[in-house]
């Protein structure tokens, strides 16, 4: 059987400059195989600029590879038909950092959940709406919030709108691009333990994407090391990543702050 | 212990309009030289207005409606806008979370220390005393740096360069707003290291706001915690970590510890 999500050996490089100086190519994902199975925790760990977050949106369908594929369920979803691509969007859902950049502020929670509905599974709105109460109380919300705005929210609340938003058209595969490092340590722990719930109770495939190796432990069964544009190691733990001496893996590692004081 | 270099006593803070509750209420927290006094809470506890009142610089519909503000001897409350704007990158310097946002973009970095040092008594050549600046914060290339323009760093190549920004007249306190909290720990641990060498070689004081109690671990001597505008405790870093008192201070350092003990590295691996 085919993996969930694959790609292979994806390549893609950003113009940066140009206009009043010399323009460089950066070519951020230099050849990226990487294979999510049905029901897969994948730590995606890396410095910031290592590509990432690129990797996600390559993923995600959001941005074309300029070389290599990305094929959902062994199909490359660069020459599937309007249905299968369709259904591709609908099980690759997404959760980001900036929550208040990712919804419209304009509308209710119960009309940003219901979005994706009525776009996936053709509900009228106010049906959707109604879905959508259920969904916000399986992320810790009330039903009633589903009437409230984006600004009503403090920062972890939006982040479980954004959730219960990924979770609505049912997906396969949901992609946390460091979905709890703005958070503040109460709330980022919370919202762990949500995601923790979700993996257990839906066997959701995740890829978690997260500089922070103690966010990614406890949270992935397997964790993969970003460097240089590519994978440079697949490992079940953060542990084990560790100890196979990757300089990055090192630096990031030697890079946590302490559990307690000691001067 | 050396006579505080700030002292604030029964800070209070109110919206203009509001007739709600104030936002910051009896806050009294101090810092001497050479030491960091870190200010925690969770979000919109008041830790980052309370900070913003030191220099005087409140956000508009916001003010200080109580307490005193006592820097080297002077009382900062009661001073006019223009000494405090002297004493601002002078005495008092600041680093603020969102360094993209600190930076005018259309200026390139090398603009930055000329105007920075024509506004507070530059003395001698901006270049080099840039070179200095941004030498003491490792970077290296200072030429390369001072011709670039601020979108054309990185994060934490900009929250050094702010930094060496807010060093160049040698402060001695340095105001430091979640500087870190939009970098990746690896670019986190270098600005902290960065800071804490500072505050060793020059005996600057330091008040820094944060919410991650792994930047406390590593640079508090002393923390308060904040919860709704209120001072809730009072301790050195050592005593709080060890025997938190309120049950919020025990919530977040328990958040903390939980989040360390997730990665389980024990067998002696790394490190």
């Amino acid at each position: 059987m085919s993996a969930l999500l694959s790609l292979k050996n994806v390549h893609r490089r950003y113009r940066r400059g140009g206009f009043f100086t010399r323009t460089e190519m950066l070519h951020v994902l230099r050849g990226v195989d990487l294979e999510l199975e049905e029901g897969a925790s994948l730590g995606l760990v890396g410095r910031s600029g290592c590509g990432k977050s690129t990797l996600g949106r390559v993923a995600l369908g959001l941005e074309r590879p300029d070389k290599g594929s990305v094929c959902f369920r062994g199909e490359d979803i660069a020459a599937s038909d309007p249905a299968s691509y369709a259904e591709f969007r609908r099980s690759v859902q997404v959760v980001f950092q900036n929550v208040q950049n990712s919804v419209n502020p304009r509308m209710t929670a119960g009309e940003i959940v219901a979005e994706p509905m009525r776009n996936f599974f053709g509900l009228s709105k106010a049906e959707a709406v109604e879905r959508s109460r259920p969904l916000l109380e399986q992320v810790g919300l009330k039903a009633s919030d589903a009437d409230k705005r984006p600004t009503q929210f403090s920062g972890g609340e939006l982040q479980r709108v954004c959730i219960a938003r990924a979770l609505a058209p049912k997906p396969r595969v949901v992609v946390f691009d460091e979905a709890v490092s703005s958070l503040d340590m109460l709330v980022q722990a919370r919202v762990l333990s949500l995601i923790e719930h979700i993996r257990d109770e839906q066997g959701l495939a995740f890829l978690f994407i997260s500089h922070d190796l103690r966010v990614v432990a406890g949270l992935c069964r397997e964790v993969a090391l970003m460097a240089d544009g590519v994978i440079a190691a697949r490992k079940s733990s953060v542990k084990e990543l560790v100890a196979t001496g990757h300089p990055a893996i090192g630096e990031l590692l030697a890079s946590l702050p302490p559990a307690a004081p000691g001067r | 212990m050396s006579a505080p270099l700030l002292e604030v006593r029964d800070l209070s803070i109110e919206a203009r309009n509001g007739t709600a509750k104030p936002l910051v209420h009896g806050v009294s927290f101090s810092v001497s030289p050479g030491r960091v006094t870190c200010l925690v809470g969770a979000s919109g506890s008041g830790k980052t207005l309370s900070c913003m009142a030191v220099p005087g610089l409140l956000p508009q519909g916001v003010r200080r409606t109580g307490g005193t503000i006592a820097f080297e001897g002077r009382l900062l409350n009661e001073l006019s806008g223009e000494e405090l704007r002297e004493l601002r990158g002078t005495r008092i310097a600041m680093v603020m979370q969102n360094p993209a946002s600190c930076f005018d973009p259309v200026f390139s970095i090398g603009s930055h220390f000329r105007e920075t040092l024509a506004a507070h008594g530059g003395e001698g050549n901006w270049r080099v005393r840039a070179e200095v600046a941004l030498k003491e914060v490792g970077l290296e290339n200072a030429n390369r740096i001072c011709r670039a323009y601020p979108f054309q760093l990185s994060g934490g190549m900009l929250q050094r360069v702010m930094l060496a920004l807010a060093l160049l007249n040698d402060p001695a306190l340095l105001i430091a707003d979640e500087p870190t909290t939009d970098l990746d720990t690896v670019a986190q641990r270098r600005v902290l290291d960065l800071i804490d060498g500072v505050r060793r070689r020059r005996d600057m004081g330091v008040l820094l706001v944060t919410h991650d109690f792994g930047v406390v671990a590593r640079m508090a001597d002393d923390v308060v915690v904040l919860e709704e505008g209120v001072v809730v405790e009072r301790r050195s870093a050592v005593e709080l970590f060890e025997v938190p008192e309120h049950p919020i201070s025990a919530a977040l350092v328990g958040a903390h510890r939980a989040l360390c003990e997730r990665l389980d590295l024990s067998e002696g691996v790394g490190g």
